[in-house]
């Protein structure tokens, strides 16, 4: 799927995949929101990128650290 | 401490956030260092803390404001404790320059602790006149949001242009738009 420009990609494993730019541009249209008064819709964004940076987040961290304890 | 004097500590927890996110994408492009997932991932952090700031010092300052700052400073520097534990391993080379000693994971950790221990201390500090108070967004407040916002636009930017509209690799070395171009 390497050729598409859709947001949502399917990688091998078959799991789909929401690219990472959009945390920030979420980010950002949240903060277009606040400041032009749309406070409750910009909280409602800031979640959905929340929501997007933990989901990222445990893709690159359930790797296994690569020590002896 | 009265509300004023909270609205400017704000201001200035919002412009030191998009200080350290266009010291980042200056040492990116000056150093060509291509950020790491989880490097973009500390940087999504501050940009969250950055976006409650920005709630406090256009809405006035609320609990949950407050909230929202500690959520993305608790995500910052669990992404950064992630990379930090990733490079303490004995034998694995550090990823990116150092500054006075520190790379930039260990920073990302120091600076979103750090956010954490100040927010502590603002909810602690007693806002004297809070009922009566009216909440006034001022110049300074406006000129430091649409700075935040145009860091925030440069982050999407160069974000798109490193990874497009994929995952980012592990290890970049070049720039995915660049390379298609």
């Amino acid at each position: 799927m390497n050729g598409c420009f859709s947001v949502f990609l399917i990688n091998p494993g078959k799991e789909y995949l929401v690219m990472m730019t959009l945390i920030f541009l979420l980010v950002l249209v949240a903060m277009v929101m606040a400041y032009f008064g749309k406070g409750r819709l910009s909280c409602v964004v800031f979640s959905v990128s929340l929501a997007l940076s933990l989901y990222w987040f445990h893709h690159h961290a359930t790797d296994a650290l690569n020590i002896l304890l | 401490m009265n509300q004023s004097r909270i609205t400017m500590l704000n201001i200035l927890g919002m412009v030191g956030m998009a200080v350290v996110l266009l010291i980042g994408l200056i040492a990116q492009v000056t150093l060509n260092e291509l950020p790491c997932p989880l490097c973009l991932l500390q940087r999504a952090g501050f940009a969250l803390v950055m976006f409650g700031f920005m709630l406090n010092v256009v809405y006035g300052i609320k609990q949950r404001h407050y909230g929202v700052v500690l959520l993305g400073a608790i995500f910052g520097a669990a992404a950064a404790l992630r990379q930090i534990s990733l490079h303490v391993i004995p034998g694995t080379p550090p990823y990116g320059s150092a500054i006075l000693g520190y790379h930039y994971y260990t920073w990302s950790f120091i600076l979103c602790s750090a956010t954490i221990l100040a927010v502590a201390i603002l909810l602690l500090l007693r806002n004297e006149g809070e009922g009566e108070f009216r909440h006034r967004f001022g110049v300074a407040g406006k000129v430091a949001c649409w700075f935040a916002m145009m860091v925030m636009a440069l982050n999407v930017i160069s974000t798109f242009i490193e990874c497009g509209p994929f995952q980012c690799p592990d290890n970049p070395v070049s720039y995915w738009l660049l390379s298609i171009i």
